[in-house]
C-alpha cells in the first residue's frame, strides 16, 4: 500500500500506536504534523524508520488526491495503472484495510510471457482450399523475400497465383513446360528424381521451379526472387503445408471406398 | 444414408474454392440426385442440360475414337460448367465463376467425382 496523503499517514499512525501499546496522544486525529509523527516513527524500531526516511519524499500537499486519480483513469500512464510505478496504486482496485497492507509498497510488475503468442492469419484458416494457398503463397513470398509466386498442376492449370508480374495462367503453363523439361533432362541424365530448376530471367531475378507430388498427381510451385535469395529452404517449407492443405484427407477422404459411412 | 454423403460431399466442394457457385449429381439421363446450387439456378434445369452435354460429348468421344468420355467443359464469358464422369450411374455437374483457378476446380472435382462413384 503507498500512502498518499496526510490522512493516511494519520490511519497508519494510529495503527502503529494501537501496535505498540501507546497511549492516545498527539497522533490522532487529522491535525498530525510532519514534526509529531516522524519521530514517534523513528523510535519505534528500524524496520520503521525506514519508513520514516520515505516519508519526507511525500509531498506537503498532495498533488493528486486519490479521488481525482479515480474520476481520471485514462490520465494514469500504463505502468502506473498496471501497479508497475512506486507510490500509486491502480484506481480500479479496492483499498485493502490498513491492519492486513503492508506499510511499504511493493512494487508489482507483471511478468511478460517468455514467447508471445504468434498473430493467426485468419486468411490461411479461411474454409476455401484456394483462399488457404493464395495466403499461403503470400505468407512465403513475405518470409521469404520473394517477388510472387504461383502453384499449378502438372498440366499447367493454375491452382494459386501471389502477386505475378505476368498472366498467373503464364506462368502456370510455364512452370509445366519446364518441368516436362526437367523430368526429361534428368532422365537423360540418370536422375529421376530431379525436381528442382533454378534460372537467371534478368540481371536481378530468378525463376526457382519445384515439382512434388501429391498421391499420384504431380503440382509445381513456382517463384520468382531477387537472385540474391537463397529460396530452397523457404519453399521446402512451403511445399509441406502445400501437401498439407491439398491433402486428400481434408476433402473426400471420409468417402473413399475403404472407410465407407 | 447415401444422401447424406452425397450431401456432404458436394459441400466439401462447394468449400474447396469460392468460385464454385454450385454443384450437382445427376443421373445420367438428367434426374438429380443431390444439389449445392445457389439462388437462382434451376436444379432441373441444371440436370436437363448436364445430361445432354454429356450424352453429346460421349458421342463426340466415341466417334473420335477419344475413348470413354470424363469431362466436358463449357466456358462463357461468365464461367465455367464442368460435367465431370462419376461412375456408371450419375454425373457430377460444377459450376464456376470466371475467375475460377481451373487446376484447383479440375483437383477438387476429381476427387469429388471418385468419392461419388464409390458411395453410389
Amino acid at each position: 500500500m503507498a500512502l498518499h496523503d496526510y490522512s493516511e499517514l494519520n490511519e497508519a499512525a494510529e495503527m502503529l500506536r494501537r501496535l505498540l501499546g501507546l497511549p492516545k496522544g498527539s497522533c490522532q486525529g487529522s491535525s498530525i504534523e510532519h514534526s509529531t509523527w516522524k519521530p514517534f516513527l523513528i523510535e519505534a524500531n528500524s524496520e520503521l524508520k525506514t519508513i520514516a526516511q520515505r516519508l519526507p519524499k511525500l509531498p506537503t500537499e498532495p498533488a493528486v488526491s486519490r479521488r481525482k486519480m479515480t474520476a481520471q483513469p485514462t490520465q494514469l500512464p500504463n505502468a502506473e495503472r498496471t501497479g508497475g510505478a512506486r507510490g500509486l496504486t491502480s484506481p480500479h482496485t479496492t483499498k485493502p484495510p490498513l491492519a492486513t497492507a503492508p506499510l511499504v509498497n511493493q512494487p508489482k510488475t507483471e511478468k511478460a510471457p517468455l514467447v508471445e503468442p504468434l498473430p493467426v492469419d485468419r486468411s490461411i484458416e479461411s474454409v476455401f482450399t484456394s483462399d488457404r494457398l493464395s495466403a499461403l503463397l503470400e505468407a512465403m513470398c513475405r518470409r521469404g523475400g520473394f517477388n510472387g509466386g504461383v502453384i499449378a498442376d502438372g498440366s499447367g492449370l493454375l491452382l494459386a497465383d501471389y502477386n505475378c508480374p505476368v498472366e498467373a495462367e503464364a506462368v502456370a503453363a510455364c512452370g509445366s513446360v519446364l518441368g516436362g523439361a526437367m523430368e526429361q533432362a534428368g532422365a537423360l541424365l540418370g536422375q529421376n528424381e530431379a525436381s528442382t530448376l533454378s534460372f537467371d530471367i534478368n540481371y536481378v531475378d530468378k525463376v526457382a521451379l519445384h515439382r512434388f507430388n501429391l498421391e499420384r498427381d504431380s503440382f509445381f510451385l513456382m517463384v520468382i526472387c531477387p537472385q540474391s535469395v537463397d529460396e530452397r529452404s523457404e519453399i521446402e517449407v512451403s511445399i509441406e503445408q502445400i501437401r498439407a492443405i491439398l491433402s486428400l484427407k481434408s476433402a473426400h477422404s471420409a468417402f473413399s471406398p475403404s472407410n465407407p459411412i | 444414408m447415401k444422401t447424406d454423403t452425397l450431401n456432404t460431399i458436394l459441400q466439401n466442394l462447394n468449400g474447396s474454392s469460392a468460385d464454385i457457385e454450385a454443384s450437382a449429381i445427376m443421373s445420367v439421363d438428367g434426374l438429380t440426385i443431390a444439389t449445392k446450387l445457389s439462388e437462382g439456378i434451376d436444379e432441373d434445369r441444371v440436370g436437363a442440360m448436364s445430361a445432354a452435354i454429356f450424352s453429346i460429348g460421349a458421342r463426340t468421344a466415341l466417334e473420335l475414337a477419344r475413348g470413354k468420355l470424363e469431362q466436358v467443359m463449357v466456358k462463357g464469358s461468365k464461367g465455367y460448367v464442368l460435367i465431370t464422369d462419376a461412375g456408371r450411374e450419375a454425373v457430377l455437374a460444377v459450376v464456376a465463376k470466371e475467375s475460377a483457378k481451373l487446376g484447383l476446380v479440375f483437383l477438387e472435382t476429381r476427387r469429388a467425382a471418385e468419392a461419388i462413384s464409390a458411395s453410389l
